[in-house]
Formats: structure tokens, C-alpha cells, sequence
């Protein structure tokens, strides 16, 4: 973290609430596809990633270090997406949904099915997993950083990694397995 | 799609859909929700920093506790015996008080006073000292060396009205408490997850309790709900918006209680892990100058 945005989350601590604001901001881009991603819904997106932005600020003055700020603030959104995710799943175990810009990118190193194939595979996930894809395969972290942002030992994430990887292997092997078998 | 595909290439590619930008009316939208959001207002003390790895820490885990518990009983051996009786507010005058600045900073060397409605407490701070908006006083704030004292005092948003049943897994456990002295130390006494220890002392004239809490040493941190660092919750107002809490590895901190003409007035008061035995001497002094006054309500 910069030195202007230690004194941001200095101030932010203290109240300054435009200061938070400028935080906000700066990291929101990244925070929002991330939080996209996991929940691959619009909607539950804002809902999450708002009850997060709110709570960040709320127990901002919690905060011991603040260079821990971005790590922690990733913390909140995940825990945020995930229990979102899981109240998702209570509601509606069976909705399907295509992303809206499926069509959008012209890399034709996965097709239409394939995203179909893909968005079916992930949704039947376990959040915990979606949140582990999103952070190593989105946002880039290793499973040492997942782990500490997920607050679990780096050998679960590791494992968790593992476990994801091959549920949604065997998801879309299954997929392929019915579209055989459907013509 | 073939089983032959390497899932990682074939997240990595397909997490690159989906958009990137957060849009400008949610971000107004978050920006309208925190300004009607208050902070909680946490007694955080900070200390002597642990930055150990978690195998190093394994090792030496008893022996950092011990560190812990022996400077606690060294700083607590240097300390002055406490604040010490003081005479009737209304047999001996004390200087007038000025009210803390309202939005915080340093405070120059003098009389000042917490309010409540009915009544005032009043305390003589040396040079050195800050204050925040919300009336916690310290010096070396947010530092290994620091000294606190914050008020919860009584029709105040700060009141202590409900203990947690739990410091470590405090959700749900949060329990409305009776208005008396002896209320709030029952419930600081049946808290799980601590020990409180209580002492009798007089401030300002006035019959009070030291009550030192910290983490119980049969608890293991990171078993708990805010692991790694804490902190434990020892009080909150159900409004989530006042919280006496403190890391794990803090040495404890203290709640004040003292017995005004039958209304319970309640601070905070603590100390980090390295605090000089100066500085802890002028917390003690703090403690000692202080008076109570009786207003008129409202």
C-alpha cells in the first residue's frame, strides 16, 4: 500500500468518510469483478459486495495495521459473496442463469457451450469453491493468500483448490457425457 | 469440450468474461449507505507487535505467553498503588473543567471533563495527551507504548447496557444487563472466554471496581470467531455502534465502575504491552485527579 493510502485508511479509521469514500473508489473496479464472478448474478453482486463496503466501514476502527487493509477488505467482500452464495442456493437451487455477455468475447478458445457448460459446472459449487476459483484463477492469488484471506490453513486451501478443479472437471465431463447421450 | 482441456487454462480464459467496472450508481448507492452508517466505536489498544510465523509462534507459544503475563505482572509491580481516596466533590473544589474538543486532537495541559446528562467527571491530564471526538483520551495513541481512558458513561450512546455471554464466540450472545454496579460485574463475571478480576477502589470520593479482563488463558485463539487477531468483545450496545474489545494478545484492559449516588458511571482505561512505567504512572494519575460533578439534566 502507497503512502496516500495508508493516510486514507488513517483518516477512514478516524471518520473521515470521504476518505473512505476515495478507497472505495480506488479498489472498486476490482473488488466488483471479483465479487461478480463468484455470485454471477448482477443483483446479488451489488447486494453483497454494498453489505461489505458497509461493514468495512462500520468496523474500520478494528483495523490494527493498516497496511492489512486491502487484504482484509478482500476478506469481507468474499465472506460477503459466499454467504450470499449460500443463501442463493436456499432460494433457488435450480436457476440458471446465462451470463449476459456471454457472446461478447471473440476468443474462440472456448465456445458458447463451453461458457454454458462452464456457468452450469461453477453454480453447482460449493461457494467456499466458487470464491477459492475466483481468487486463484481471477484475481490471481496463490493458496497461501487465499488461505489468509479466507482465514483457513494454506494446505486446506490447497486441497479445497484441488477439490474445485476436479468438481468442475467431472461437472463438465458429466455435461459432455448428457449432450452424448441427447444428441 | 474435451476432458483433455486443462482446467486452470480453461478458468483463467473464462473468468476474463463478465465486467470490470464497477458502475458509477452503485458506487453512489455505497457512498449513500456509509454516510447513514455510523463506525462502531472499538477500545482498541494496540501492542507490542507478534509478527511471528505460525510454525515460530507454535514453538514458542508458551514462552510468549509467559513473556505476556510476566511484563504484565512487571508493568503491574511498577504501578502506583491506584487511585487513591479522594475527598467529597462537595468538601474540596476542584479547578473548573473545560469540555474535550469536540472534533479531537491535542489537548493542552489542564482540567477537562466528560459529561452525561446529571452529572460530569472531571480529571487533570499533563502535557502530551490527545483526544478523539468520541472522548477517548491517550497518549502514544495506536502505538506498542500507548495509555487509554474512554468513557461509557451513563444516558450517554456509550452507556454499557449489554454484555456479550461470550468474548470468544460473541455472536447471540450479546444480554441486556441490569442498571446496578453489581449487574455489570455479575455479568463480567459469568463471561466466557474471560477473566475478569475485580478490585475495590475509591475514585473521586466514590465507592468503584477495577475490573481487568482478559483473554482466558484456557482459550485458544484461534478458535475463535474473530481468530487471528480478535478482538474479544466484552460489551456492545445492541445498535452495533459501541464495543469495549481488545486483540487477542493484549495484556487487558480495564472497565472502571464506580458507584455515583446510586448511578453506575463506567470507563475504560488500559495500557499496551510496553507501556513506560511514566506513562502508566500518569494514567494512574489521570484516574487519581478525578472528580465528579453533579448538573442539572438536559
Amino acid at each position: 500500500m502507497g503512502f496516500v493510502d495508508r493516510d486514507l485508511v488513517e483518516a477512514a479509521r478516524r471518520g473521515d468518510r470521504e476518505a473512505y469514500a476515495d478507497l472505495i473508489r480506488s479498489r472498486g473496479d476490482r473488488l466488483y469483478a471479483i465479487a461478480q464472478r463468484i455470485l454471477r448474478d448482477i443483483d446479488r453482486t451489488e447486494d453483497a459486495l454494498q453489505d461489505a463496503l458497509v461493514i468495512a466501514w462500520r468496523d474500520l476502527p478494528s483495523l490494527r495495521d493498516p497496511d492489512r487493509f486491502d487484504a482484509w477488505l478482500h476478506r469481507l467482500v468474499v465472506r460477503s459473496c459466499i454467504h450470499e452464495a449460500v443463501r442463493e442456493r436456499r432460494l433457488s437451487v435450480d436457476l440458471r442463469v446465462i451470463p449476459a455477455d456471454l457472446t461478447t468475447d471473440t476468443d474462440d478458445f472456448l465456445s458458447v457451450a463451453d461458457r454454458d457448460q462452464l456457468e452450469r459446472g461453477f453454480r453447482r459449487l460449493d461457494p467456499t469453491h466458487r470464491a477459492i476459483l475466483v481468487l486463484r484463477h481471477f484475481a490471481g492469488y496463490e493458496p497461501s493468500e487465499i488461505a489468509e484471506l479466507l482465514g483457513i490453513p494454506t494446505g486446506t486451501a490447497r486441497s479445497r483448490l484441488h477439490h474445485a478443479h476436479r468438481a468442475m472437471r467431472a461437472a463438465l465431463d458429466a455435461d459432455a457425457r448428457l449432450a452424448a447421450v441427447g444428441g | 469440450m474435451t476432458r483433455e482441456h486443462d482446467i486452470e487454462r480453461v478458468l483463467d480464459v473464462w473468468f476474463t468474461d463478465g465486467p470490470t467496472q464497477m458502475p458509477d450508481r452503485f458506487y453512489s448507492d455505497v457512498v449513500r449507505a456509509v454516510d447513514r452508517q455510523p463506525q462502531r466505536r472499538l477500545a482498541r489498544l494496540p501492542l507490542r507487535s507478534l509478527d511471528m510465523t505460525v510454525p515460530r509462534f507454535a514453538a514458542l507459544g508458551a514462552a510468549a505467553i509467559l513473556i505476556l503475563a510476566v511484563l504484565a505482572l512487571a508493568v503491574g509491580a511498577g504501578r502506583s498503588p491506584g487511585p487513591t481516596p479522594a475527598p467529597s466533590p462537595s468538601a474540596t473544589p476542584v479547578p473548573s473543567a473545560a469540555s474535550l474538543p469536540a472534533t479531537g486532537g491535542p489537548i493542552t495541559p489542564g482540567r477537562y471533563a466528560w459529561a452525561w446528562p446529571g452529572g460530569r467527571l472531571t480529571f487533570t491530564l499533563p502535557a502530551g495527551w490527545s483526544s478523539r471526538a468520541d472522548g477517548q483520551i491517550s497518549k502514544h495513541e495506536n502505538s506498542p507504548t500507548e495509555v487509554v481512558l474512554l468513557p461509557t458513561l451513563p444516558g450517554t450512546p456509550a452507556e454499557v447496557t449489554h454484555v456479550f455471554g461470550d468474548s470468544c464466540h460473541p455472536s447471540g450472545t450479546l444480554k441486556a444487563i441490569g442498571p446496578s454496579v453489581d449487574d455489570l460485574l455479575a455479568a463480567l463475571d459469568a463471561q466466557t472466554a474471560t477473566d475478569a478480576t475485580v478490585s475495590d477502589l475509591v475514585i473521586g470520593g466514590h465507592p468503584g471496581h477495577r475490573v481487568d479482563m482478559r483473554l482466558s488463558s484456557s482459550v485458544e485463539p484461534a478458535t475463535c470467531e474473530w481468530s487471528p487477531d480478535g478482538p474479544i468483545t466484552i460489551w456492545a450496545d445492541p445498535g452495533g455502534t459501541s464495543f469495549f474489545a481488545f486483540p487477542f494478545d493484549h495484556p487487558g484492559a480495564a472497565a472502571y465502575v464506580v458507584d455515583v449516588d446510586g448511578v453506575r458511571v463506567v470507563f475504560i482505561g488500559g495500557a499496551a504491552a510496553e507501556v513506560s512505567a511514566a506513562d502508566q504512572a500518569e494514567l494512574d494519575g489521570v484516574i487519581a485527579s478525578m472528580a465528579f460533578e453533579k448538573t442539572l439534566p438536559g
